[in-house]
């Protein structure tokens, strides 16, 4: 363009630029607001404006600015507002998630476009109203900014190449290129197991159409189960357990409660049969490696080593039938381990087998997850299928009705798949929800097979370890992104509604394929894309459009099948059975995922490494576990590095001292230690898949012999919670079932008195009831937490300093021995107390108490003198020692702020309010339909994802609601009631269903002060 | 009759007494005093420079954490406020028991008060997370609803105690000063001194009605400011007694807390008059050592007191049978921070009991170093109380260390250096011992052994 002044009819120009309409001046005039908060190069990066204009809505004015004085920033209201969009007021979807072998229902709340906050879809079958912690979590990775914004085309030899030689792509461009590779044939697609037909259906169109092959892999794998499954019962299933029908479970290092299969539905399930007020109350019994969430959860808890896994079972499996009046071959005899051998109590084995024989029917024993995956793998699911059908607990609390059919992983397709590749069969490699070259160790291969195949494609979101060496990144989105329909269980089908526009050019994985066989000239359907054809796909189904509306409503159909028979045991089974002699010498290797970071697919979600491990409480790290003796024995400390050496493979990595831990393992966890592409995550830990051992066509994560050598370095671990004794306090009190049937709960209680009145409430008084019986300390709550309250993450650094910010945390404590400890778990969060000692002490009365009982925290009025905190009991206050609202700016991050909470400014002092934006939303709703607000009405966000509903908020100003029965309980006490905080959150005593003599450390239930019942403990007055 | 020894030794003259205390305002610093004075000059610039830092990043940058909400500054403050106490008591206290051998002390020691005062001052004021909002700690009328404040914190009556007694600090100081400030414009060479002295004295000439209103005001003053001695710390030590913190909830705290103030600041006074007796050796005849022996002698009867406090807070442990409370003590003497204990009871009761013997009380060396060894322990004492009662309180889960960082290094000896600048301005500035009181000490008309004192002996 010539810079010449032009006749146009704006004779009024603002500068030279204009007048002279020079290139830099049109360029500005694209963007249609000069003074816009986008920047300047977002208009390229497919975060168009407009959509940026839907998605920021309000949240713009509540993300203070990083220096004292809040900045003035402007609010752009909607040009043309949506029509199903109210500003101020949320909208709920129906969703759903799938993570790796757990399919969760889930309901997304949205704002003003935006999904905010997950919960439970309350009517689901599997999961209800619960969640996983990583569930709450996977709402971040939406928002993380080291997601791909687009596809990218990598030109430059995988060798030679760095991130910065990659170059961004447009979708037609690779289309076109893809297209034409696709059209050499020989393709094959490596993913891992996804439970939707209609995704599973297209793949094979779509491999047909070009020869091509699919090979399916899980990290966390279900192989060993399926085949046995397959020999025992003659099917591969997973089968469903009904934890809720069993009264005596035993767990051969299954962790059910935590990461195998699908905890929450199993944790939801589990506690239906955990009430001590019933007659019975199921019972669990832990065998174990490596403590998991299931071990610290059992009543009874015996350690073992992964090689003796199936000699353990046998063993058991001997008594059982011996108890039937058969017996085991004299070859399976061999094997079977006694107590001795094990290590245990003389009478042990034989004590559990007759529980098992008494509850026969009615028990359920299990084993499974990647802690089981040694030589012996199959023959114990098969010693575990022999054991169940002998109790007859086959058909009645293990069916094969609705089981989860759709885990398909095969370690043999990766070996397959290499072979195809080595022999030249492999023109084109897609990779689809799986990071091979991250997830298998370096020794197998993998990684240096990719360079030989003409075109590799991953539709990872992120440049992680396995995109970084593709040709092709054709990033597939976040699941709230995209359309879907998963059939989880058999029989209940789940609608993923996408709750957002993709926030970069992405593009789902179906629809890449369908784009793909389009460019290639063979077209799968006439549908442009994958949301048609599902739409058409379940429409036949569900019927017209009103039906498929309120299925979307709904969110899923089908239920589980209920009854069915028993599957008869092959005959066939038992000679199948053959053993492998273990050959370990000294300590053995256990790779055990853990509960927030698993396979390590959502490393780089902050909430995740944040959240303290359940068991260890260490945050931001992954560690190598060994047993007291065994460190003692070894001169390790916690934190002093170790070299870990399995078969040539070898680590480097901190150690740490795990209570109950079996004195033969050594023990680390999966999903740590990301090279690529994950900013947050990388080098955070170290990546144990190096060291799974592939022998005879398997993968072997336990049972390998490990040679642990000790360094000089030290490192220091970020544990949470540094003390892991009660030191004989009433912290949390507990009771065993049968002293519980005795009247005994394990509750000191003290006798107070006050020279003050209490205060009043007309209205409401709210409070809290948390049952520490069924709190399964999974997590969940945590991060619900920090997701509804805008609650920032610190760091490691700064967790080193105790500056953690979680206002719910989890105490975990052990008592007994340090060999073989019994665990509790303890949610503390602001207590509000009635007399609350952070009251009377702020000089500026930041911290009030409400008309309604609740302890206020005003954000505003606070100076940060931080003595509220220093005069809490509970320590449940967190201060903003810096400016943590910073980091949620880093590009969309911001976008995951709860606009319903203040986010707060550096030197403010925070706590858990009792979701008080909740309470206020509640109440409006009921004032908007002219009605009293009922009980159940409002939820807090740890509430409501609680898989096992041990947290209940209420009025107790109702007397019929919820937990104004809670607080009626014989089992209700106070947190330190003795320091007469009258705190409003009591918790019920956990009751352990064991026979031994519990070591609890406090004088509970001696009689020095008058007792007295519930009703005299609350104190307040009821008007 | 057991004659008393003379306050102040050498025969002086009422000129020569004049001539001696005004030397030091009336001419050019030495060597020793330059190079201390931008020694310490450089550490208050290095403590401003600081503080800065860490008003505009966060007090992240400190030590504290949770469970530790308060370190190093709460710390430092409580240790300054406590120096502060020996002025005030010399000054008043002692005025009122008449108790002539405070005449030397008096002023340095009120000086001292001030200076550490201010110093102590800075501390509550940044320790908050949002300094600049401070002034919400004040209660007037305001346009915020208007918000009050809430008179049941400790932390607000911290704001009048230590206000209270910085303003009648420095007036009963200033007071004082008066007639020695007219002496020194009336010796005045240049113009400029004249004058700046002449505002400073208030147009004091000297006569029958300026000495008896003089009198009646240094009275009122004293009086006024004795029953602060008590208060101040007494409200200081609220802060931690009216908690409900195991370590803190404790009764003895008030009297605890003003021994233990009064034996830091007597401390710091031994500290100090030692390095002035060295750097104006003409001060040798009037800060004697009888005087520092008098001052020794109270150190260690202080220090006896607050080693019964210590003794005592163990024994209520035990006897309230209160699980939190003997753990709490327990913890301090064997747990992780059984060094800070140790050093402490060494530093403030084991030491100080060397002043048994007459000789060490009155050897200059060994008094120097007994009074910084109080000056370390009573900082370890207030690190004690603030820092290993939060650690470990009452849920174990909760428990945690204090993450001491080199900004905490940097603000508790940066405090030191803000403390000294102002000391050695104000020894070259003001007279550093009271003319006025002085002049009547000396034994005039009183049957002395070669008196040539008072009027040239007539």
């Amino acid at each position: 363009m010539e810079n010449t002044p032009v006749d146009t009819p704006n004779q009024y120009w603002k500068s030279l630029d204009e007048k002279y309409q020079t290139p830099e001046f049109l360029k500005t005039l694209e963007n249609e607001f000069a003074s816009s908060p986008l920047k300047s190069e977002d208009g390229q990066d497919g975060l168009a404006r407009r959509q940026f204009m839907k998605l920021m809505g309000a949240s713009v004015a509540l993300s203070a600015a990083a220096c004292v004085r809040r900045p003035v920033q402007k609010i752009i209201p909607y040009n043309k507002r949506p029509a199903e969009i109210i500003p101020d007021l949320p909208n709920y979807y129906a969703s759903s998630w799938f993570d790796g072998t757990q399919g969760l229902g889930l309901v997304v709340k949205t704002r003003e476009g935006r999904p905010l906050f997950v919960s439970g879809n309350a009517e689901h079958p599997l999961n209800g109203r619960g969640l996983s912690a990583r569930a709450s979590a996977h709402i971040l990775s939406l928002y993380d900014p080291d997601r791909l914004k687009g596809p990218i085309f990598n030109s430059v030899n995988p060798k030679k190449r760095r991130n910065s030689l990659r170059a961004d792509a447009k979708w037609e461009q690779i289309d076109a290129k893809v297209a034409a590779q696709l059209k050499k044939g020989d393709v094959a697609l490596l993913t891992a197991s996804y439970p939707s037909e209609h995704t599973q259906n297209l793949i094979s169109s779509f491999l047909g159409k070009f020869s091509g092959k699919k090979y399916v892999w899980d990290t966390m794998t279900t192989e060993s189960l399926r085949e046995a499954q397959k020999i025992s019962y003659g099917s591969a299933v997973v089968p469903s357990y009904h934890f809720d029908k069993s009264l005596l479970t035993v767990s051969l290092d299954a962790d059910f409660l935590g990461t195998y299969l699908s905890p929450v539905h199993f944790t939801r399930n589990f506690n239906l049969s955990r009430n001590p007020e019933g007659k019975k109350m199921a019972k669990l019994i832990s065998f174990h490696s490596v403590p998991s969430l299931t071990a610290l959860n059992a009543d009874d808890g015996y350690q073992v080593a992964a090689s003796q896994q199936l000699g353990l079972a046998l063993g058991l499996l001997q008594r059982v039938l011996a108890g039937k009046g058969s017996g085991l071959t004299a070859e399976l005899k061999k094997f079977a381990l006694t107590d001795e051998q094990l290590g245990f109590e003389n009478g042990t084995l034989t004590t559990v087998a007759k529980q098992l024989l008494e509850n026969s029917g009615e028990s359920l024993v299990m084993a499974g997850g990647i802690q089981c995956e040694t030589a012996n793998a199959i023959n114990l699911q098969l010693v575990v299928n022999w054991l169940n059908s002998a109790l007859g607990n086959e058909g009645k609390t293990i069916t094969a009705q609705s089981s989860y059919q759709s885990l398909e992983g095969k370690t043999a397709d990766i070996f397959e798949l290499m072979k195809q590749i080595d022999d030249g069969k492999v023109k084109t490699l897609i990779i689809h929800d799986l990071n091979p070259v991250y997830s298998l160790p370096t020794s197998l291969g993998f990684e240096k097979r990719l360079d030989k195949v003409e075109m590799v494609i991953t539709t990872s979101n992120w440049m992680d370890e396995t995109s970084y060496l593709a040709n092709v990144v054709a990033p597939a989105g976040h699941p709230m992104e995209n359309w879907n329909e998963f059939e989880f269980a058999k029989g209940v089908h789940t609608i993923q509604q996408p709750t957002v526009r993709p926030l970069g050019d992405t593009r789902s994985f179906e629809d890449s394929l369908l784009m793909w066989a389009q460019a290639a000239g063979s077209e799968i359907t006439p549908e442009k894309t994958f949301f048609e054809l599902l739409k058409k796909k379940v429409s036949g189904t569900v019927g017209s459009e009103a039906e498929w509306f309120e299925y979307l409503q709904k969110g899923f159909r089908g239920q589980v099948a209920e009854g069915g028979s028993a599957r008869g045991l092959s005959s066939a089974a038992a000679s199948q059975i053959q053993p492998v002699e273990s050959k370990v010498e000294g300590l053995e290797l256990v790779i055990f995922p853990t509960v927030h970071m698993t396979d390590g697919s959502l490393a780089n979600v902050s909430w995740l490494q944040e959240l303290p491990d359940p068991v260890s409480k260490i945050v931001w790290d992954n560690v190598l576990t060994l047993s007291p003796k065994t460190a003692k024995d070894m001169g390790i400390k916690d934190g002093t590095v170790v070299t870990v050496e399995v078969n040539g493979a070898s680590l480097k990595v901190p150690a740490y001292i795990q209570p109950g831990q079996s004195n033969k393992v050594a023990g680390i966890a999966l999903g740590y230690g990301r090279q690529a592409g994950m900013e947050l995550a990388k080098n955070v830990g170290v990546n144990a898949a190096q060291l799974i051992q592939a022998i005879d066509g398997k993968f072997q994560y336990a049972g390998q012999s490990v040679k642990v050598t000790k360094t000089s370095e030290k490192i220091e671990l970020a544990i949470t919670q540094g003390h892991n004794s009660m030191e004989g306090r009433q912290i949390v009190a507990e009771s065993t079932f049968k002293g519980y049937k005795d009247g005994k709960t394990g509750i000191h209680r003290h006798q107070i008195f006050s020279i003050w009145g209490q205060h009043k409430y007309d209205g409401h008084k709210w409070g809290m009831s948390i049952d520490l019986n069924t709190c399964t300390g999974c997590s969940a709550c945590m991060v619900a937490c920090q997701s509804e309250n805008n609650i920032p993450v610190v760091g490691k650094k700064y967790v080193l300093q105790g500056r953690e910010m979680h206002w719910i945390r989890i105490d975990r404590y052990y008592s007994g021995s340090e060999a073989s400890p019994d665990a509790v778990f303890q949610p503390v969060l602001c207590q509000h107390c009635e007399n609350a000692p952070c009251e009377t002490v702020c000089p500026v009365l930041a911290t009030v108490h409400s008309d309604e009982g609740l302890n206020d925290m005003v954000y505003n009025r606070c100076v940060g003198t931080r003595y509220c905190s220093n005069n809490c009991p509970y320590k449940v206050r967190r201060f903003n020692w810096f400016y943590y609202d910073g980091h949620h700016r880093k590009e969309n991050l911001h976008m995951a702020l709860n606009p319903e909470v203040t986010v707060r400014t550096r030197g403010v002092m925070e706590k858990c309010t009792f979701c008080v934006q909740r309470i206020k939303d509640s109440k409006n709703t009921a004032r908007d339909e002219n009605r009293s607000l009922k009980d159940g009405d409002i939820k807090t966000a740890c509430e409501e994802v609680c898989p096992t509903s041990a947290i209940t908020f209420g009025d107790l100003n109702d007397k019929d609601s919820k937990v104004s029965q809670m607080f009626a309980s014989q089992r209700q006490y106070t947190l330190l009631e003795e320091v007469n905080a009258a705190p409003r959150v009591r918790y019920m005593a956990k009751i352990r269903n064991t026979d031994r003599a519990m070591s609890n450390g406090h004088h509970g239930d001696e009689k020095h002060a008058p007792s007295h019942d519930a009703k005299d403990s609350n104190k307040e007055t009821h008007t | 009759m057991i004659e008393r020894k003379q306050l102040i030794l050498g025969n002086k003259t009422y000129k020569e007494i004049t001539d001696d205390i005004c030397e030091p305002v009336e001419s050019s610093p030495g060597r020793g005093w330059i190079t201390l004075f931008f020694s310490a000059k450089a550490l208050f610039l290095f403590y401003i420079v600081s503080i800065g830092i860490i008003v505009c990043t966060g007090m992240g940058l400190l030590g504290v954490n949770h469970p530790v909400g308060w370190g190093t500054m709460i710390v430092t403050f409580v240790f300054w406020i406590g120096i502060g106490h020996a002025g005030t008591l010399i000054s008043a206290v002692l005025f009122l028991f008449r108790q002539k051998w405070r005449t030397s002390v008096a002023r340095s020691a009120e000086a001292m008060t001030v200076f550490a005062v201010m110093t102590a001052g800075i501390f509550p004021l940044i320790h908050t997370g949002r300094p600049w909002l401070d002034f919400w700690l004040i209660p007037y009328p305001n346009q915020r609803g208007p918000l009050w404040v809430n008179f049941r914190s400790p932390l607000l009556w911290d704001v009048f105690a230590v206000s209270t007694y910085a303003t009648v600090s420095i007036v009963f100081w200033y007071v004082g000063l008066v007639p020695d400030f007219a002496t020194i414009r009336d010796r005045a060479k240049t113009n400029l001194r004249k004058k700046i002295y002449g505002i400073l004295s208030l147009g004091w000439r000297g006569t029958g009605r300026n000495w008896s209103h003089y009198e009646m005001v240094y009275m009122l003053l004293a009086g006024l400011s004795t029953p602060l001695v008590l208060s101040v710390h007494t409200i200081v030590s609220f802060d931690f007694a009216v908690s409900s913190l195991p370590g803190w909830h404790t009764t003895i705290f008030p009297p605890y807390f003003v021994a233990g103030a009064i034996f830091s600041g007597f401390g710091m006074v031994v500290t100090l008059l030692t390095l002035v007796r060295i750097g104006f050796p003409k001060f040798k005849d009037y800060i004697t050592i009888d005087h520092m022996e008098v001052m020794n002698k109270i150190i260690m009867a202080t220090g006896m007191m607050v080693g019964y406090a210590y003794g005592s807070e163990f024994f209520i442990a035990w006897y309230s049978g209160v699980p939190y409370e003997k753990y709490a003590f327990v913890n301090r003497a064997v747990g992780p921070y059984w060094w800070a204990y140790w050093t402490m009871v060494t530093c403030n009761v084991i030491i100080p009991q060397i002043f048994w013997a007459k000789w060490a009380r009155r050897s200059i060396p060994i008094m120097f170093v007994v009074s910084i060894f109080v000056n370390i322990g009573m900082w370890f004492e207030r690190f004690v109380i603030t820092v290993t009662s939060l650690h470990r309180d009452y849920l174990p889960s909760n428990w945690g260390m204090y993450a001491w960082s080199r900004w905490d290094a940097a603000i508790l000896f940066g405090s030191f250096g803000m403390f000294l600048t102002i000391f050695l301005l104000y020894l070259r500035f003001f007279p550093a011992i009271s003319i006025a009181e002085v002049k009547p000490m000396l034994y005039v008309g009183r049957k002395t052994k070669d008196a040539k004192g008072g009027h040239g002996g007539h």
